[in-house]
């Protein structure tokens, strides 16, 4: 699974800022506990927006914060899905959570790639002019191309990204740019440099349809890299689906490595 | 009241976001320890990391370069609460290696209490009623009296504001302000906040003239029986460990200790 070996509080300090870094844009509710995250999304019936991640539980411990979190995602009327990163406490949740009914669900697992900032080709392709949203006009760019570049792809596209949350929600301590690369004036492609402390996440990246398989993508995430080198930040991360293939060619040819693999375990409520 | 090392890292962090609403300019919460941080004040117990779970300390020496360099850059000396759960258990040998030393006027206690172990008291102060705030003019009450309560305390001028009760909301947080008068006069202030089962009470704050008749604690238990409603069944509080009157108003009705934290910093 991890093709080098990384301590767990750095694990879970990826996906906590990662977290935080999609409360600015995406999700509906995000409530650290000392010991998990709690992460929800209303408009959108994608699973693994409505998750618990970064558990660092000890057993002892288990049962009573699954209740709590059981009845957070009830009152919600969602299932809940429960991520298991390398990092997760206590190393036998597995069997415990399938003892209370979750199922291993594998279509929405995740996968965390990482590359150096520094390790970037310098040579861009002028094609494609990247603007970073500080007007209503690219945030409505941003936005449009987000929705059409997210349609076939899965289903939360529709409710993801809105006007109040690029503009209103921002974590203490996060610093978003948001990207988007125009051709011959016509906005493409759109993505989120979330920073938080040291940590940077790419996130929300979308091409449009009809522009895919270009390196329009490649190129957005070169441009976010150098906006990284300018802030002295050192790696980049990417988290995509870990059966998006597409994706996942794109990273492996830009060389990133994938360092964090979320196992997704998911209860139906219909179902108990 | 026992309490486990989870719960009393769930205290903690509760404490800070509910402070986050009221007076802190910044909070960041990262998977091991908390960083609060004031602008207008020089209350250092504002100013400082805390709720800390290291695994070793390597990863404490690495971390303790970020908060300083945190603070260094906000103009503030660097300070950490250091309470009798956090991890690893020789934090504090480590940090007073690296050249922290202990505050003693700074430490503090929470104090806790399960619902079924309240002692309800009636009060009869005269004329005295509670509100909870919910307009404009409301709140003005509540910062007057926290202005005035508080006006022996080094932060008072810069405590809390309109901008921060009203805008500042914390995902997963409810919070109630109440105020206490006599009569027509706002006497105490108060904020509840609840998170899942668990509420925290902070700046409670009477004027000086009407102290000592139990109108703190009066406000308090007010509080616990309206968010108990809402679904919480442990309440705290935090107090200097000088704070008598404070702590009195919690023990007459059941609060005990349960964390006890110890200020250090590096000048």
């Amino acid at each position: 699974m991890l093709k080098y070996t990384m301590q767990d509080s750095e694990i879970r300090k990826i996906i906590h800022s990662y977290v935080i870094v999609f409360r600015s844009l995406l999700l509906d509710e995000h409530i650290k506990h000392p010991n998990y995250d709690l992460v929800y999304t209303l408009d959108t019936d994608a699973g693994f927006f409505n998750s618990v991640v970064n558990i660092n539980l000890k057993e002892e411990d288990v049962e009573s914060e699954l209740n709590q979190i059981e009845k957070y995602y009830k009152k919600r009327n969602k299932n809940i899905l429960i991520a298991i990163e390398p990092s997760t406490k206590p190393s036998n949740i597995e069997e415990i959570i399938q003892k209370k009914g979750y199922m291993y669900s594998s279509e929405y697992n995740c996968k965390f790639w990482l590359k150096s900032v520094l390790n970037f080709e310098k040579n861009f392709n002028k094609e494609v002019y990247f603007q970073i949203a500080f007007d209503q006009k690219t945030f409505h760019d941003y936005l449009k191309v987000a929705n059409e570049g997210w349609s076939d792809v899965i289903e939360y596209s529709n409710f993801a990204s809105s006007f109040s949350k690029l503009y209103n929600k921002n974590p203490d301590g996060v610093m978003n740019y948001h990207i988007v690369g125009y051709i011959d004036l016509e906005p493409v492609c759109s993505a989120t440099l979330g920073i938080y402390m040291n940590y940077a996440h790419l996130i929300n990246i979308s091409v449009k349809k009809e522009y895919r398989r270009k390196g329009i993508a490649s190129q957005m995430i070169k441009k976010a890299s150098d906006i990284c080198s300018g802030l002295m930040i050192n790696n980049i991360y990417v988290c995509i689906d870990e059966n998006d293939e597409p994706a996942t060619s794109v990273l492996k040819r830009l060389e990133f490595r994938d360092i964090i693999l979320e196992r997704m375990y998911k209860k139906d409520y219909e179902n108990k | 009241m026992k309490i486990s090392n989870l719960q009393a890292r769930k205290i903690i962090r509760i404490n800070n976001l509910l402070w986050r609403c009221t007076f802190y300019d910044e909070l960041i919460t990262l998977p091991s320890y908390d960083l609060c941080f004031v602008l207008h004040t020089d209350a250092k117990f504002m100013n400082c990391a805390m709720n800390f779970k290291f695994i070793d300390e390597k990863e404490v020496l690495n971390e303790l370069e970020i908060i300083e360099k945190f603070y260094s850059i906000r103009n503030k000396p660097s300070s950490l609460y250091l309470c009798n759960y956090d991890e690893p258990r020789e934090f504090e040998k480590i940090i007073k290696n690296k050249g922290y030393k202990e505050i003693k006027e700074e430490e503090a206690i929470f104090w806790g209490l399960n619902i079924n172990d309240i002692k309800k008291k009636d009060f009869n102060i005269d004329e005295f009623h509670i509100k909870e705030c919910r307009t404009k003019d409301d709140f003005a009450e509540y910062l007057i009296v926290a202005h005035e309560g508080y006006s022996d305390f080094d932060y008072t001028p810069f405590a809390s504001s309109f901008s921060k009760l009203f805008n500042t909301n914390i995902d997963g947080l409810t919070q109630l302000h109440f105020v206490g008068y006599v009569g027509d006069k706002a006497v105490a202030c108060g904020t509840i906040g609840i998170y899942l089962d668990l509420a925290v009470w902070i700046n409670a704050a009477v004027i000086p003239k009407y102290r000592i008749k139990g109108i703190n604690t009066s406000m308090l238990q007010n509080a616990i029986l309206e968010t108990n409603k809402l679904g919480a069944n442990s309440f705290y509080f935090c107090t200097d460990v000088d704070n008598i009157r404070s702590i009195k108003s919690g023990t007459n009705i059941g609060f005990s200790e349960v964390i006890r934290q110890r200020m250090f910093s590096k000048v």
